[in-house]
């Protein structure tokens, strides 16, 4: 009788262990959630973010959501994980059609794959009521040829110039009389003098300097059937010209190869470099990881080819979209263009966020754009909101269409690396063939 | 009485001789059919098709035509190849000399060195991806770079020139698993008979002279099980590279491999076609370097029985 039990239980033990082992493989990935309060009787929503700092807003204006709609609460659940694997689970379950949630953020450079393959739901009907209120630029890149719009952004996304003023001042240079990238140059060949310093930085592990030259000149990454399209003039010229750079010296490859690496916070926290040209949303990253520059930085135009053209350009984002599969579409799309686009919802991503807002009355509306209290008016020496209100609201933004997340991903590993770094000597135009010719698709 | 019957039945079922060794590789049996099994046919058939859910079609070699003469397919293909000739170089004479010296009764502290060189084998890779990066930071305040510093050498980019950044790979493969090979290494040598050591001795043997004929050829199915999955590992390599580049883009895909491509193009871009295409090929290579190992190994001959 003994040995028998014994028997059983070595089986068991041993069917226990074979079984545990497959669950145990799976990686934990340090996902966390957030909810809103929930009511009673509200819909149960499911989201996904990659940036922790959404949570708190998705929750938020569920809140002020169920306050102002009683008759259609929802119960917000947020999950966040990480960057890379949350899109990769999330492509791979919309690819399934099962465990998706009802709503996602979606960064820029994953985008394309999504609305690509029709995993969205079109949501022109939920945006249409604040169609007069907003950037429509920023809403319509979400969409495809046949005028569906897929996603909202949290912002504006408008690119500018952070100056270093003290590494400015040193040189002599007044950023405000810097309109075309020959002016650049000249400023930074007097900042190099006066400072040894250099004026600018470009990635080799993402693209927001040479894609913004490229929106000044209208050129895409993508033709207009949405397939990759590196080999054109403009971009030829566009690396020619960060070359020329690169070669006086007063443009440097980023350390740690991008701007959000830790070496490059670090970098510029040192008064390591005196310009910086990203978006405005990048304000952000200066206040949370660059104590040592408050109150040094200035936020001016970008500048721009030639003297009268327009100093906008729209970069990065993320549009938040609805996912095909939902069993709530309708409230998930009002709910989305409820926090994306209303007052509340741009309130609270200028103020906790730092996001430029995509409704344009907030531009001027001196609560929000004098408010001394916001801690991004109080780090910059200038006003960002006289950018936006100069840009006005006919902007220039990126083509992500079709095949886009795949050039993308050809962009940040290999086409400006070897363009910027490893092989700088190489003729522009047949290393963009190759790097074309690369690409499968 | 039916009972009973039933209970001698249950019993010659748990007793008998012929079932029992099919219930204990069970769960194995069926964990392999249902993850393994299955999905390698599954992706082989998925490797002819253009994967889009539902509407997948066949597309005949089209997937193939696309990879074989990609340049980043060959670059990531010679990056796994070369990878794993050299991790298999390093991997095994470094660790068993390691376990030699730790079996040696005149070794001091062999617990804790043991133990030591073991713990980073238990560290997660993502953790260890992490520290290693800021290790071999580009700035000159980064930890190695003040370190070759002492030497009078200059900052270096580590992470974004090839060579330095095959020396990193290559440091923290060894730093993680050298431990684990010594370990069997060490279980190996073990089962070595001490009685050959002393006849040995008494014939005048040396260290060396034992070393050479007693312990390597004893250890021979030891070293031939760790260079089967140094091999596996080798081309499976992949999380090291996505840590120690925070994300799975080195530059001008210096530290990209072929399960980097693979995951890339499926998992980055939704190609789950070409992925497959890719994972058919990765699969045929393993294969192929391994049996041509163990046939060369001696492993599928019988004669020495």
């Amino acid at each position: 009788m003994k040995k028998r039990l014994l028997v059983t239980l070595l089986t068991a033990s041993l069917a226990m262990a074979a079984i545990g082992a497959v669950p145990a493989m799976a990686s934990d990935d340090g996902s966390t959630q957030g909810t809103n309060t929930f009511v009673d009787g509200g819909t149960d929503l499911s989201f996904w973010t990659f940036q922790e700092l959404h949570v708190a807003f998705w929750t938020t204006m569920a809140d002020v959501w169920n306050e102002q709609n009683p008759d259609r609460p929802i119960n917000l659940t947020v999950t966040n994980g990480e960057s890379h694997s949350l899109h990769t689970k999330l492509l791979t379950a919309c690819e399934a059609g099962e465990g998706t949630p009802d709503i996602a953020d979606i960064e820029i450079g994953y985008y394309g794959s999504f609305v690509n393959k029709g995993y969205l739901i079109p949501i022109n009907d939920a945006v249409e009521p604040y169609e007069n209120d907003v950037v429509m630029s920023r809403v319509t890149m979400y969409g495809d040829p046949e005028g569906n719009y897929y996603g909202v952004d949290f912002h504006l996304g408008a690119s500018v110039a952070y100056y270093n003023m003290d590494i400015m001042n040193a040189a002599g240079v007044d950023p405000a009389d810097i309109v075309t990238w020959d002016d650049f140059i000249e400023a930074g060949k007097k900042v190099l003098e006066a400072t040894g310093k250099p004026m600018c930085a470009v990635e080799t592990a993402d693209l927001f300097l040479p894609q913004m030259m490229m929106l000044e000149l209208g050129a895409q990454y993508v033709d207009a059937e949405g397939n990759p399209n590196l080999v054109t003039d403009e971009h030829v010229q566009v690396i020619d010209k960060i070359r020329e750079m690169i070669d006086l010296g007063i443009c440097i490859v980023a350390p740690g190869g991008g701007f959000h690496t830790e070496e490059w916070y670090g970098f510029l926290d040192q008064d390591g470099v005196a310009c910086v040209l990203m978006p405005l949303w990048y304000m952000g990253r200066f206040t949370d990881y660059m104590p040592d520059l408050n109150q040094k930085m200035a936020i001016y135009q970008i500048p721009v080819w030639n003297e009268g053209d327009v100093r906008e350009v729209l970069q990065g984002g993320t549009g938040t979209s609805v996912i095909k599969g939902t069993e709530n579409e309708q409230l998930a799309k009002d709910f989305l263009a409820f926090a994306k686009l209303s007052k509340e919802g741009c309130t609270y991503e200028w103020n906790e966020l730092g996001f430029d807002p995509i409704r344009t009355e907030l531009w001027d509306d001196p609560e929000i754009t004098e408010n001394k209290d916001n801690k991004f008016l109080a780090y910059f020496t200038t006003n960002p909101f006289d950018i936006l209100k100069a840009n006005g609201t006919e902007l220039t933004a990126p083509d992500i269409s079709g095949l886009y997340s795949t050039t993308y991903s050809t962009l940040v590993s290999t086409t400006y690396a070897n363009a910027f770094e490893i092989s700088i000597d190489m003729d522009a135009a047949e290393l963009l063939q190759q790097e074309q010719d690369s690409i499968i698709f | 009485m039916e009972s009973k019957k039933k209970k001698r039945l249950s019993s010659r079922f748990l007793y008998s001789q012929k079932i029992a060794p099919y219930v204990f590789i069970a769960p194995f049996l069926i964990t392999f059919v249902v993850f393994f099994a299955y999905s390698i046919v599954n992706m082989v058939v998925m490797s002819f098709q253009n994967v889009a859910g539902a509407n997948s079609t066949f597309i005949g070699l089209q997937n193939y035509q696309k990879i074989l003469p990609n340049a980043v397919f060959q670059k990531a293909l010679k990056n796994s190849i070369f990878y794993t000739i050299v991790s298999c170089a390093l991997m095994i004479p470094i660790p068993l000399v390691m376990a030699v010296m730790l079996n040696s009764r005149h070794m001091k502290g062999k617990a804790f060195f043991r133990s030591l060189l073991f713990i980073p084998a238990l560290t997660s890779v993502v953790v260890s991806g992490v520290m290693f990066r800021l290790m071999f930071g580009e700035l000159e305040g980064s930890f190695m770079n003040k370190l070759i510093g002492l030497f009078g050498a200059g900052p270096l980019i580590w992470l974004r020139t090839p060579v330095t950044v095959w020396i990193i790979l290559f440091f923290l493969c060894m730093w993680r698993w050298t431990g684990v090979n010594m370990m069997y290494y060490l279980s190996g040598l073990q089962q070595i008979d001490s009685a050959l050591y002393e006849s040995a001795a008494i014939d005048g043997a040396g260290t060396l002279d034992t070393f050479r004929y007693i312990t390597i050829p004893l250890l021979k199915p030891t070293t031939i099980y760790v260079l089967t999955i140094s091999i596996f590992g080798g081309m499976a390599m992949f999380s090291e590279s996505y840590m120690i580049f925070n994300g799975n883009k080195s530059p001008n895909n210096v530290g990209t491999t072929l399960v980097g491509m693979l995951y890339r193009m499926g998992f980055e871009q939704g190609n789950l076609g070409i992925a497959s295409a890719i994972g058919v090929v990765f699969l045929l290579i393993v294969l192929v370097v391994n049996v041509v190992q163990l046939f060369i190994n001696g492993t599928f001959g019988r004669k020495e029985d």
